[in-house]
């Protein structure tokens, strides 16, 4: 079994995406802001993260970028999941050392079967 | 209306949203007395696309794409491209006006859904002097 950390501002969606990863059988933490996401990330070593962008205190792509160059976290694997549906999000989101890019709203499909790849 | 809305869901959405209406609008007043305050402005704009993305994901992509026009606005406003004039002060109240309006009529059942989106279309496309026909066949 893999821990997924789900990190979105809105608590709707945070309950939409908890909700469609319980089916997986994995352990699922959450978090509500960018802050919340980067310390969690550190003290309870997720295996992938499910990221939102637009967040208050630290957006989705300074978190990614974050994680990704620390040594003790660089290996946690990123999906963004953004309503930011414009090809430049997109790379840019992929710069930041994203491993994937889903957009809003997201197929239930889409979504399991990338962690499934990812993990 | 998409064909199948999950109740639980929908009902922490409007919750959800009605508690971001009142901060916008307090935000929208507060950089409107002091443009400096770009911080207010960009909380505006992050709680207005989180209206847009829930709403989608919940299943309400014509409430998205209402709030998709005023995180539009906001974004030219963040960016420097459109100033906070009266004009645009008034379009924004007034769309968060109906979104409001929009989020009490899903908890009401009594939906005027086609009426309030079209009054929502012109008034977006009056403001952007944009023609008066167009986007509501898209919705």
């Amino acid at each position: 079994m893999s821990k997924i950390l789900v990190v979105d501002d809105s608590p709707t969606t945070l309950k939409m995406v908890t909700k469609t990863l319980a089916t997986t059988g994995h352990h699922i933490i959450t978090a509500g802001d960018g802050e919340e996401a980067v310390q969690k990330a550190e003290t309870e070593h997720p295996d992938l993260m499910v990221l939102d962008v637009v967040m208050p205190h630290k957006n989705g792509y300074q978190v990614c970028r974050q994680l990704k160059t620390n040594a003790t976290t660089k290996n946690i694997k990123i999906i963004l999941l953004t309503s930011k549906d414009q090809q430049v999000d997109r790379f840019w989101g992929m710069k930041q050392g994203a491993d994937a890019y889903i957009t809003k709203p997201f197929e239930e499909a889409e979504l399991l079967a990338t962690v499934t790849k990812l993990l | 209306m998409p064909k199948k809305l999950d109740p639980k869901m929908l009902a922490s959405f409007v919750q959800e949203a009605h508690s971001y209406l009142p901060q916008i609008r307090e935000s929208l007043e507060t950089f409107q007395r002091d443009a400096t305050q770009r911080e207010v402005l960009e909380e505006a704009l992050r709680y207005t696309h989180t209206i847009k993305g829930a709403s989608v994901m919940v299943g309400l992509p014509v409430l998205s794409h209402m709030a998709n026009y005023a995180e539009g606005t906001l974004e030219e406003m963040v960016t420097g491209q459109r100033a906070m004039d009266t004009a645009c002060s008034t379009w924004l109240q007034q769309t968060m006006d109906q979104l409001e309006h929009y989020l009490d009529d899903l908890l009401s059942g009594d939906m005027q859904q086609q009426a309030l989106v079209a009054a929502v279309v012109q008034s977006f496309r009056r403001f952007k002097n944009l023609p008066e026909a167009g986007d509501m066949a898209a919705l």
